[in-house]
């Protein structure tokens, strides 16, 4: 059953990714500004011949249905083609170089995100409008409500600057980088079993990681702390109290499983936000990944590359949905996988 | 008594399993693709841990742009230009006083007046222990002017004028070959660096734009691209030209080149002591960089012309009135000063005071509604005149503040804003009434301006501009190789111009770095370079 619902699904990966390739690329030759126009931009004087010559080069002169068969046709075996603004490179090594920092950063995130609100979230519920619940519920107002690019600068400030507690930006001591093994940095040092190095990236996660944690550590908590509140009414957590269980046991394992089957669809749905939201940090934090790849390149018009990350964005989202699908199955008997 | 799971059948053990199960599957999905879009992008793999002596020693830069390419042929950016100008030297250089000096060049001479011969400089080393001669000066000339057949065609060709050839006399003698008279040739050279032949030819094109090798202060370590550019002294250096003393290696350990494309990013890190210079500080911070403990602001005038364009070719500023209508309309004075708080300085021209033959004759600006108003009715625009003002977004405050003062003279502007190059294009296809853009002119000759805009067949001339008497003086005055005589004409060029008015509310903004104080010997230069090779780090306490 699980086999069959996975690879169902995983099936209809494909032509959701047809769709917004078809999609992006659209809205990409709609838009003003072309690649060769940005190639040439500074570039003195320019013959019509060497404009023609360059998009030939390219395929830009072929027509668009022609230009999307071909982008889908090698996309297909993996072959994104050359950037159009990194020199002499493909698409496939510019995003292969970007992808590990931006994973590692998001994997942070969601981590800290979840270790901040379950919790919050629970304890918050235990007394609702205590003096707890009353500075979370505020905290969270703020999470949601303030601007990452505000945040990003505002953590800056205060961790990197006032308290000198944080780095500002980068992603690790140079003299500590581990040798390359997932990309991660983290990974890598606890890999080569480097300890200083491991605390170097974790140091330099911690900004950009909160600052894109906390609109959706905002929300998980919420969700958290209002189904608790319901949960922690009802009659079996009554009963589990009556007959004697510790608190810790009526709180952990009977409330809040059942709290969570709500909230896995909004970490679900937040972590996809996540991915969006990692365009801005990451600009702010100078952080080599691929959001900050994404904005550069659509500046620079450079259609395969902003084709690629797309496409990346689209999995994950589109896996993001399947295994909140799959934990909500896993934590809630009555729903069934078909 | 079991956990509420297992009413459904579910262990706990089951339902761990599955979370697990769900996780992976999100962990391994873009793992597995990245795994397929890797292929070959495993080079990064090189990626190490840099000595502690120099992660230390080194100065760290925090750039306003990124760079697609190292490659000192390949790209028209100020910011890859000033990164490489540490690792490859070129024939001539300016010092901070924008003074030419000899560097991979021991001297030149003029043979004729189309023939320059230089002599190079003996036992200079490149990175790799090659010896540096007259072919890689050749082969470094040929690539730009794309006479080497099968490389793609450099973007910096047109810096080099009408240079047709190179000639390798001996080993430590060329000759570069021009077309007519070109006398600000070694001018020029400043803005090309010297590649290795050898080297080239071993690794390719793109090999090289990721690791160029040159002769300069330092040697490239590592580039992790939108992250760092890594580069070390390299010991074997010749020292430089003898006229900026002192010759010898560089002096710090390294540099580390950082894009923090962010401006708010680059003050916080400067002020947290996280880089020691930063680059392009916005004029509203400058006052505030000067109250930091540990750091200060070192400024430069700027070499970038900011103006307003106007098409002299379409209605309605194909009529001189209203052409002069709109310089009465509006004075850069107040609204620099008021927008970039005194960091720039209106002009009356296209040219900036420090560009030679700089015409200092020519009336500052002065606003005068009344008398723009009097010459719109003159030219038939009595109900005021409504324009479209184009710019694109950096420049989109200042335009609105143009249009605003302007509304007192009765011209309606409106703002609209364009991303950068789409407008370039735009303008260069002399496709846009009025519009607020800028050119920079870091040779300060007039030759990279004034032509390049003005002349009838200038590549961008916006403005549908066609003067028969410009266009002669501006081809006697590029082509004279008595100085006098080609101050003589551009000077009286930039009076036609301003007679002309294609282009008015002129003004230029300072170069401003935030240097930490541990910093000493670097200064802001006006052509936005970051030599390095004096500049050294106190030690910290």
């Amino acid at each position: 059953m699980w086999g069959r619902f996975v690879g169902h699904r995983l099936l209809q990966l494909i032509p959701v990714l047809i769709g917004v390739s078809f999609i992006v690329f659209l809205t990409m030759h709609l838009t003003p500004g072309d690649p060769i126009e940005h190639m040439l931009g500074q570039a003195g004087r320019i013959t019509q011949a060497q404009i023609d010559e360059l998009r030939s080069h390219y395929g830009l002169d072929r027509p668009l249905l022609v230009q999307y068969g071909l982008f889908l046709g090698n996309a297909a075996v993996g072959d994104f083609g050359p950037s159009y603004s990194h020199q002499g490179r493909s698409v496939s090594q510019v995003v292969a170089e970007r992808f590990p920092a931006t994973l590692e950063l998001t994997l942070f995130a969601f981590a800290l995100g979840i270790m901040l609100a379950i919790p919050a979230g629970v304890v918050a519920s235990l007394r609702p409008h205590g003096r707890f619940d009353r500075t979370a519920t505020v905290t969270a107002l703020l999470g949601i409500s303030m601007p990452g690019f505000w945040l990003g600068i505002m953590l800056m400030i205060v961790f990197g600057l006032r308290l000198q507690w944080l780095p500002i930006s980068g992603r690790i001591d140079l003299a500590l980088v581990p040798q390359y093994v997932t990309g991660l940095h983290t990974v890598d040092s606890l890999l080569a079993g480097d300890g200083a190095a491991f605390w170097s990236a974790l140091k330099h996660l911690a900004l950009p990681g909160l600052a894109m944690a906390a609109p959706m550590a905002a929300m998980v908590m919420r969700m958290v702390r209002s189904s608790m509140i319901g949960v922690l009414g009802q009659d079996y957590v009554q009963f589990a109290r009556a007959k004697g269980l510790p608190e810790r046991d009526v709180i952990g394992k009977h409330a809040l499983r059942n709290a969570l089957i709500p909230t896995v669809n909004i970490v679900a749905l937040q972590t996809g936000l996540l991915l969006s939201g990692n365009m801005i940090i990451e600009t702010v934090f100078q952080y080599p990944g691929l959001g900050k790849l994404a904005v550069d390149a659509i500046a620079a018009a450079d259609y395969p590359l902003v084709q690629a990350v797309v496409l990346i964005y689209a999995v994950s989202y589109v896996l993001l949905n399947l295994a909140a699908d799959v934990l909500h199955a896993a934590l809630d008997p009555r729903v069934r996988l078909a | 008594m079991r956990g509420v799971g297992s009413r459904g059948g579910h262990t706990r053990r089951d339902f761990l399993k599955r979370s697990v199960g769900a996780l992976a599957v999100v962990g391994a999905g873009p793992s597995l693709l990245t795994g397929l879009l890797a292929g070959c992008g495993r080079r990064q793999a090189g990626q190490r841990a840099l000595r502690a002596d120099l992660v230390r020693g080194a100065l760290s830069v925090a750039l306003d742009a990124d760079v697609q390419t190292l490659d000192p042929a390949m790209h028209r950016s100020r910011t890859v230009e000033a990164v490489v100008r540490n690792v490859c030297d070129g024939l001539v250089a300016r010092d901070a006083e924008m003074r030419y000096v000899p560097q991979l060049a021991e001297s030149w001479e003029l043979e004729g007046d189309t023939r320059w011969v230089f002599r190079l400089r003996k036992g200079v080393t490149f990175h790799d222990g090659s010896a540096f001669t007259a072919d890689d000066v050749k082969f470094t000339i040929d690539r730009i002017i794309g006479a080497i057949p099968g490389l793609p065609p450099s973007p910096r060709k047109d810096l080099l004028g009408p240079v047709t050839g190179t000639e390798v006399l001996d080993a430590h003698t060329v000759a570069i070959i021009t077309d007519g008279p070109y006398p600000i040739l070694h001018k020029k050279l400043v803005f090309q660096e010297i590649c290795p032949r050898a080297y080239f030819e071993e690794v390719g094109p793109d090999e090289f734009a990721r690791k160029p090798i040159g002769t300069g202060p330092f040697r490239l370590v590592e580039w992790i691209a939108g992250e760092r550019i890594v580069v070390e002294r390299f010991d074997e250096y010749y020292g430089g030209s003898p006229e900026v003393p002192p010759v010898e290696p560089a002096k710090l350990a390294g540099v580390i080149f950082r894009p923090l494309e962010e401006a708010a990013t680059r003050l916080v890190s400067l002020e947290a002591q996280e880089v020691d210079v930063a680059v392009n500080v916005p004029s509203d911070q400058a006052d505030r960089v000067d109250t930091f403990p540990t750091a200060h602001l070192s400024v430069a005038q700027g070499t970038r012309t900011h103006f307003v364009g106007l098409n002299c070719a379409r209605k309605p500023f194909s009529d001189r009135r209203v052409r002069e209508a709109m310089r009465h309309a509006v004075d850069p004075k107040p609204i620099v000063e008021q927008f970039l708080l005194g960091r720039a300085r209106a002009l009356p021209g296209m040219l900036v005071p420090m560009a030679f033959s700089y015409d200092e004759s020519l009336p500052e600006p002065r606003q005068d509604p009344g008398r723009a108003r009097a010459l719109l009715r003159q030219a038939g625009y009595a109900d005021g005149l409504e324009v479209t003002l184009d710019c694109e977004a950096t420049d989109k405050r200042m335009a609105e503040a143009i249009a605003g003062v302007m509304a007192g003279a009765g011209v309606r502007a409106e703002v609209r804003v364009w991303k950068k190059d789409n407008l370039l294009n735009q303008l260069r296809r002399q496709e846009r009434d009025m519009f607020l853009t800028s050119w920079g002119n870091s040779s300060l000759d007039p030759s990279g301006i004034l032509p390049v805009l003005f002349r009838s067949d200038g590549y961008s001339n916006f403005f549908g501009y066609r003067n028969g008497t410009v266009d002669r003086l501006l081809e006697e005055a590029d082509r004279a190789m008595d100085p006098e005589v080609r101050a003589r004409k551009y000077v009286e060029v930039q009076r036609i111009l301003h007679a002309d008015i294609p282009t008015c509310f002129h003004f230029a903004q300072e170069e401003l770095y935030g240097v930490s104080d541990r910093v000493s010997n670097f200064r802001a230069r006006p052509d936005g370079m970051l030599p390095m090779h004096d500049v050294s780090l106190a030690d910290e306490a």
